[in-house]
C-alpha cells in the first residue's frame, strides 16, 4: 500500500474513531494536565513577573536573560532533569511520588512554561509601565493607584501569556513521556498518564495510523482554537 | 507661581538643561519655544514633577514641591505630545483623574459630561478611546487634564500632529481655560501658535534660556540674535 493511501485510509477511519471513549479519555486528560499546569505556572509566575517588570534593581538584566534561556531548553532536557529530581531513591522530590504520575507531569509542564509566561508578562509590564506611569502621575495617581492602572492595562497580555503557555504545555512530548511513562490501563484512570502527544507517538511507532491521526486531529483542533483566541486577543490589544 | 532657579539636567553626562531660571505667573499663557531637541519636553517634565533636575531649585507657590510630591503633582497636569489614552471608554479616560481623587460618582459624571461638551466630544462619551482619530484623542486627553481643574496646565506640543481645524479647536479650548488663578505653559516650535496664544514667551536653545519676555516684545523687538534668527526662520539645523 502506498503511503498516501495509508494516510487517506487512516484519516477516514480516524473520523469514526474521534468519538471513541479511549480517544476522548486521553483528550480529556491532556486538557486537564496542561490546564492545571498553566494555572499552577500562572500562580507563581504572575507575581514574580510583575515585580521584575515594575521595578529596576541590580541584576535585573541577568534574571531576564536567565528566564529567556530557560524558555529555550528542549523538553527532553526538562524531562531528564525532572526524572533525576523525581526518582524515588535520591531525587530531591523523590518522596512525593511524582514519577509516572499526572501530578509529576503537571509540575513538569508548569516549570517548562513558567519562563515563557514570565518573559511575556515582564515585557508587557515594562512596555505598559513606560507608557502609563508618567500619565498616571500627572493625573494625580499615587504609587498604588499607578501600579493598579499599569496592571489593568497589562491584563490582556497576562491572559495571552497563559494561553500561549497552555499551547506549549499541551503540545510538548519530552516531559509527558519521560515523567508520565505513557501508562494506560483501561478502567484505572487514577494511574493513567497517557496524554495526546505520548499516545500519538506510541500509535505512530506501532503503525496504528488511524488512531494516531484521530488523536492528531483532536490535538491540532485544540491548538487551532487556542491560536484563534490568541490572535483575537493580540488584535484587540494592538488596535 | 512657579519659580525655577538655576535648573540643570544631565542625562548620561550630556547637558540637556543648563542653568534655567524662570518665573511663571498665574493668569498667563506662557510659551516655551525652541527647535526640536532644545530641551522643551525635559523642562516641562521637571515643571510637572515627572522628572527631577540634576541641580537647581524649584519653588511652587513659595513651597518646595518635592516635600509632598503627590500633593503637588495634583496641582499640575501635563498633556503629552502624543495623546496617551487608557484602553477603555472616553468616559473612563476623562474620569480617571477624578477617580484617583475620590470624587463621588455623581460629581464625576457631571464634570465629565460638562468638559466633554466643552471640547465637543460628548457624543463619544461611551466610545472606546482607541477608535478615535488623532485630533479626537488629543481633545480627550486635554479634557482629561481640564476636568481636574489644575492650577497649572502644561501642554507639550499639543497640536504638533494635528490638522489646522483641530489645531484651532484645541487653541480655543486652551484660551477658554485661561483664568486669573491658573497658569498655562505650552511648549511649541510653532511660532504662529505662540503669537496666537502666548502672553509671555521663553526661547530655549540647546538647553539654555536665551530670552524671556512679553510676546509682543519678543516678536517685535528681540534682544538676542539667536531669538531674532529663530523668529525669522533663519536658524537651520
Amino acid at each position: 500500500m502506498l503511503i498516501v493511501e495509508y494516510i487517506i485510509k487512516g484519516f477516514l477511519e480516524a473520523l469514526d474513531l474521534i468519538h471513541h471513549p479511549y480517544i476522548l479519555d486521553i483528550a480529556c486528560r491532556s486538557l486537564k494536565v496542561s490546564g492545571s499546569a498553566t494555572i499552577l505556572s500562572l500562580f507563581f509566575s504572575v507575581p514574580i513577573s510583575i515585580l521584575i517588570g515594575l521595578y529596576e534593581f541590580k541584576g535585573k538584566m541577568i534574571i531576564k536573560n536567565l528566564i529567556n534561556t530557560f524558555a529555550g531548553i528542549p523538553t527532553v532536557i526538562w524531562g531528564l532533569i525532572l526524572y533525576l529530581m523525581y526518582v524515588p531513591n535520591g531525587g530531591i522530590l523523590g518522596k512525593f511520588d511524582l514519577l509516572y504520575n499526572v501530578k509529576g507531569i503537571i509540575l513538569g509542564q508548569a516549570l517548562l512554561i513558567t519562563p515563557l509566561i514570565s518573559s511575556i508578562i515582564i515585557d508587557a509590564i515594562e512596555k505598559t509601565e513606560k507608557i502609563f506611569r508618567k500619565l498616571c502621575y500627572t493625573l494625580g495617581a499615587n504609587e498604588f493607584q499607578t501600579i493598579k492602572t499599569i496592571l489593568k492595562e497589562s491584563l490582556p497580555w497576562i491572559l495571552l501569556s497563559g494561553i500561549i503557555g497552555f499551547n506549549r504545555a499541551i503540545s510538548e512530548l519530552g516531559i509527558a513521556l519521560t515523567i508520565g511513562g505513557n501508562v494506560y490501563v483501561p478502567g484505572a484512570s487514577d494511574f493513567n498518564t497517557r496524554v495526546l502527544t505520548t499516545a500519538i507517538q506510541m500509535h505512530t511507532v506501532r503503525a496504528e495510523f488511524s488512531t494516531a491521526i484521530a488523536l492528531g486531529i483532536i490535538l491540532l483542533t485544540i491548538i487551532l482554537i487556542v491560536n484563534f483566541i490568541t490572535n483575537y486577543i493580540k488584535k484587540s490589544i494592538e488596535t | 507661581m512657579i519659580i525655577l532657579k538655576n535648573i540643570c539636567k544631565k542625562i548620561n553626562n550630556k547637558k540637556i538643561l543648563d542653568n534655567i531660571s524662570l518665573t511663571i505667573n498665574k493668569g498667563k499663557i506662557f510659551c516655551i519655544m525652541g527647535h526640536s531637541g532644545a530641551g522643551k519636553t525635559t523642562l516641562l517634565n521637571i515643571i510637572s514633577l515627572l522628572d527631577n533636575p540634576t541641580a537647581g531649585e524649584y519653588i511652587f507657590n513659595n513651597q518646595n514641591p518635592y516635600s509632598d510630591i503627590v500633593k503637588f503633582r495634583r496641582k499640575i497636569t501635563m498633556v503629552f505630545q502624543e495623546p496617551i489614552l487608557f484602553n477603555t471608554s472616553v468616559f473612563e479616560n476623562v474620569a480617571y483623574g477624578l477617580k484617583v481623587r475620590n470624587y463621588d460618582k455623581e460629581e464625576i459624571r457631571e464634570r465629565v459630561e460638562y468638559i466633554l461638551e466643552k471640547v465637543g466630544m460628548l457624543e463619544y462619551i461611551n466610545k472606546k478611546a482607541k477608535y478615535l482619530s488623532g485630533g479626537e484623542k488629543q481633545r480627550v486627553s486635554i479634557a482629561r487634564a481640564l476636568v481636574i481643574e489644575p492650577e497649572v496646565l502644561v501642554l507639550d506640543e499639543p497640536t504638533a500632529n494635528l490638522d489646522y481645524s483641530n489645531t484651532l479647536i484645541i487653541e480655543k479650548i486652551i484660551k477658554d481655560f485661561k483664568d486669573k488663578d491658573r497658569s498655562i505653559i505650552i511648549a511649541t516650535h510653532n511660532l504662529f501658535q505662540v503669537r496666537r496664544l502666548a502672553d509671555e514667551v521663553a526661547h530655549l536653545y540647546y538647553g539654555r534660556l536665551i530670552e524671556v519676555g512679553k510676546t509682543d516684545d519678543i516678536f517685535n523687538n528681540p534682544k538676542h540674535n539667536l531669538t531674532k534668527k529663530f523668529i525669522n526662520g533663519e536658524m537651520f539645523f
